[in-house]
């Protein structure tokens, strides 16, 4: 077990220091001067002297670290980065890993909600549809399935804010995170979720229906709700991976709901960076993400490994073997 | 198995009550997430204390609003608010003077005429000499006197700090004749100071004061800031010291809502009572709205469409000219801003002093004329509808972004029909500025401000050294007029020639214009007194609001 959990950690460090690589390559080659974007806004009188703008442009530039060639900016943000220390906004001047800390909270309390709306409406439809296979029931979820999966974030955002908040007045719209508010955006994401968690635990329940072992348990006279709670036990095992799995997927894309419902999480604040080409949020933003991902995976590994007997055998089974 | 759902369950109440704790603290304003850095950073207890008890009284009035439904507190829903405090950042001083928390010594009103602010009144003493006089009575939030020291220190400190104040102040020289008089020496003769003073880049602000906290800004508007969330919220609450016409309403909510639909949707719910920059695909939803009405005033700026010059399909000025001759603007008005704007054909067009302008040189849409100056200039139509020389097609791909992709289909029709093979690129504006710098572009949309100083709009346009010429213009006899414009020290001699430069562009055609960009806000039916501007991102609140309490 501490084998295991010391070799993902080596993979854990090791995926980390490529997403390094990745991320500050790939966010400079995005076209776009975040100096320019800073000091010049269309709208306003232009300068009558564009030798000033270019001066004022090189010396933020130098004072930024922009100017410096990509080997020595990247040793600066990983040297900066050993110390924790995420950089500091070229936009709002303040430090990254605050400004990040400040909307985590947010972000993390809407993917919670939306993971148990989605977990909740997996859970049940799911078994609902695998229990009713074939019949109405069945075809009418896997309909709703089909049309959530293919209907746009934004579309299902727009349209329930414009029916609770406009037509029934049940919802305000603020900037504000706040849990008067949280229920709106997490049923939107949550209701996104959920499509794929229903068809999995659809299809996870009938193959445990179509196994002997439920057969044996009704030819002996088990009630129904026992054997289907027997089966809902057994299909569990991949659809926990799958939650816990989806929850990365909750966080970095909550992006589009964050926005559509002025959430005041890290998915708004990095759409606005990207924007705004804001290198040291982009990086920590995307960083972050990472280690959240990087983590959860190695929860789920831990978490498998203990839930699941089989795989702790396999490995011990395996290591007897080896010696 | 039981455990393990049990633990996820625990986690997921945990992390809910836990954030919402840290959201009911940032709600109340007592320790706002992002006001933490900058309040703790800049202020000592005393600032806390301070902005706590303002915010308490604002929740206090908050509370009483949802009882009375009187004249307590405005929701303005932005597209962006401020992400810093310092007005000398840029564009925060806009936002701040916007919700009335900031002024400049003058102030442009909605017919376009300058009035005084902080100022109380200015007059030029000899040809580069005026005089202002401020207001005794005008204090800063902090009670310090708003006098020709301090008006100093922050005109300075802007001219040094914000690159976008320079245009207005760096032909400014301020001397201090009196405590309440400011002398202002210009570089060049009868120069418009109180215009130049009344840019939002130009507020005054205390200099000595650090700018970085609520707790420590110090400026001289109706209202106080109270509460900050960058790129979030900003409360505002009534300045009791306010040396002019204290404002009915005594809290002011500037939120930051990025997404349009979203902002349309917060006036129709009747949460906010003024949503800015909303798109003109938005305007069906008001139509029948007993909630809300529609604010749609044209700009004071020109959709203009840059073509680089660089480009060898545009080195004749003949194909230039057709490209303006072939666009009917009326219907691209129509189409692009849904008839919330005027047709405008030359630069000068959209800005007030200039009314003349709007209908200059291409006086008319001809495509006919466009055809036969194509012809003249050798491009021959070929048999699939697109004009070749040489073998090579006409083409323009025309770069666009923000709300002009509707804008950049219907120019993409409109001269298909001439014969130009053109091409719409919509994307990101960065996308546009790395083009422009690599050379690799052949036109693009951007809407640059036509009111202000006659040399300084020209010059920052269509003077070799502009900083808006991207397409590289050098025209001596533009140039000659634009130095004649900058000796010419008599208002109407000044006008003429601005006039005359606006036609010798157009006629050149380095650019083509088409129409003042729509502004248009969504205002509730319960707000009384909003005042349509064509400066509205500086004017949306004003002392003269009122709030319906039904």
């Amino acid at each position: 077990m501490y084998r295991m959990l010391l070799r993902k950690l080596l993979e854990a460090f090791v995926t980390l220091f490529c997403a390094t690589l990745i991320i500050f390559a790939l966010i400079r080659l995005a076209p776009g001067d975040p100096v320019q974007l800073l000091l010049g806004h269309p709208g306003e009188a232009a300068l009558s002297d564009k030798q000033a703008f270019n001066d004022r442009a090189a010396g933020l530039r130098a004072q930024l670290g922009l100017d410096q060639s990509m080997i020595k900016q990247y040793t600066a943000w990983i040297h900066n980065l050993v110390q924790l220390d995420l950089g500091t906004s070229i936009h709002t001047g303040r430090a990254v890993s605050a400004e990040i800390v400040a909307r985590l909270p947010a972000t993390a309390m809407l993917s919670a909600a939306a993971l148990l709306i989605q977990a909740v409406l997996g859970l049940f439809f799911g078994t609902v549809s695998a229990l009713k296979a074939g019949k109405s029931y069945d075809n009418a979820i896997r309909l709703a399935c089909v049309a959530l999966a293919s209907t746009p974030a934004f579309v299902i955002g727009l349209f329930l804010l414009s029916l609770f908040a406009v037509t029934l007045g049940a919802y305000e719209i603020s900037s504000e995170a706040g849990l008067s508010r949280l229920w709106l955006p997490a049923l939107t994401l949550g209701l996104i979720g959920a499509p794929q968690l229903i068809r999995m635990v659809r299809a996870n329940m009938l193959s445990e229906f179509g196994r002997i072992y439920v057969l044996s348990a009704l030819s002996r006279g088990l009630s129904r709700e026992r054997v289907v709670k027997h089966a809902l036990r057994n299909a569990l095992l991949p659809v926990i991976t799958m939650i816990a799995l989806s929850l990365t997927s909750l966080i970095s894309g909550a992006v589009v709901i964050e926005s559509i419902f002025s959430w005041p999480g890290i998915g708004k604040y990095a759409l606005d960076s990207i924007l705004l080409k804001d290198y040291p949020v982009i990086q920590g933003y995307a960083l972050v993400m990472v280690s959240l991902v990087i983590l959860i995976h190695l929860c789920v590994d831990v978490v498998y490994a203990l839930i699941d007997p089989r795989i702790h055998r396999k490995r011990e089974a395996g290591a007897e073997e080896h010696v | 198995m039981k455990k393990v759902l049990f633990l996820s369950a625990l986690i997921v109440i945990i992390t809910l009550v836990g954030c919402s704790n840290n959201s009911n603290t940032a709600s109340t304003g007592n320790n706002p997430a992002g006001t933490k850095d900058s309040a703790g950073a800049g202020s000592g207890p005393d600032t806390s204390d301070k902005a706590d008890a303002a915010d308490k009284a604002g929740n206090a009035d908050k509370g009483d609003n949802a009882d009375k439904g009187d004249n307590r507190e405005l929701i303005v829903a932005g597209q962006e608010i401020a992400a810093s405090l310092d007005p000398v950042k840029p564009l925060t001083s806009s936002y701040l003077r916007n919700i009335g928390a900031a002024e400049a010594l003058f102030k442009v009103d909605a017919g376009g005429k300058v009035q005084p602010e902080l100022a109380e009144s200015a007059a030029e003493v000899d040809p580069t000499t005026w005089e202002i006089e401020l207001r005794p009575e005008a204090r800063f939030w902090s009670g310090k006197a708003i006098d020709a020291d301090a008006v100093i220190a922050s005109l300075e400190r802007s001219k040094s700090l914000d690159l976008q104040a320079k245009p207005f102040l760096e032909e400014l020289t301020f001397a201090k004749k009196d405590d309440y008089t400011l002398q202002v020496k210009t570089k060049r003769s009868h120069m418009q100071v109180p215009l130049n003073l009344s840019y939002y880049q130009t507020v005054i602000h205390n200099a000595e004061a650090k700018h970085d906290a609520i707790g420590t800004m110090d400026l001289t508007g109706m209202y106080k800031v109270v509460e900050f969330s960058p790129k979030q919220k900003m409360i505002l609450a009534l300045n009791e010291n306010y040396w002019g016409k204290k404002p009915v309403i005594q809290r002011v909510v500037y939120e930051e809502i990025s997404d349009e639909q979203t902002r349309v949707l917060s006036v129709l719910s009747g949460r906010s009572q003024v949503a800015l920059n909303i798109g003109t695909t938005s305007l069906a939803q008001f139509r029948d709205s007993k909630e809300a009405k529609i604010s749609a005033t044209p700009a004071a700026n020109t959709q203009t469409i840059y073509l680089n010059l660089g480009k060898p399909q545009f080195e004749d000025v003949r194909v230039r000219q057709a490209l303006s001759w072939a666009l009917n603007r009326e219907e691209l008005v129509i189409l692009a801003a849904e008839g919330e704007s005027i047709p405008v054909s030359t630069w000068l067009g959209s800005n007030p002093a200039f009314a003349e302008a709007k209908n200059a040189v291409y006086i008319k849409f001809d495509p006919d004329k466009a055809a036969e100056l194509l012809d003249e200039a050798g491009w021959a139509l070929g048999s699939e509808g697109i004009r070749y020389k040489d073998g090579k097609p006409l083409t323009l791909r025309l770069m666009t972004w923000g709300g002009d992709k509707a804008l950049g289909e219907a120019l993409q029709n409109q001269w298909t029909s001439v014969g130009v093979k053109a091409e719409v690129q919509h994307g990101d504006y960065s996308l546009i500025q790395t083009a422009r710098e690599s050379g690799d572009w052949d036109a693009s949309i951007e809407a640059w401000s036509t009111f202000g100083d006659e040399l300084t709009l020209l010059t920052g346009q269509y003077a070799p050294e502009g900083s808006a010429n991207y397409g590289g213009f050098n025209d001596a006899e533009t140039n000659q007029l634009l130095a004649r414009l900058a000796e010419e020290s008599d208002g109407a001699a000044r006008n003429k020639l601005a006039l005359q430069i606006n036609e010798r562009v157009a006629g050149q055609a380095p650019v083509i214009s088409l129409f003042p960009r729509p502004q248009i806000t969504a205002v509730s039916g319960k707000l009384h007194g909003f005042q349509d501007h064509f400066r509205q991102f500086e004017n949306t609140v004003n002392a003269n609001l009122t709030l319906d309490s039904k």
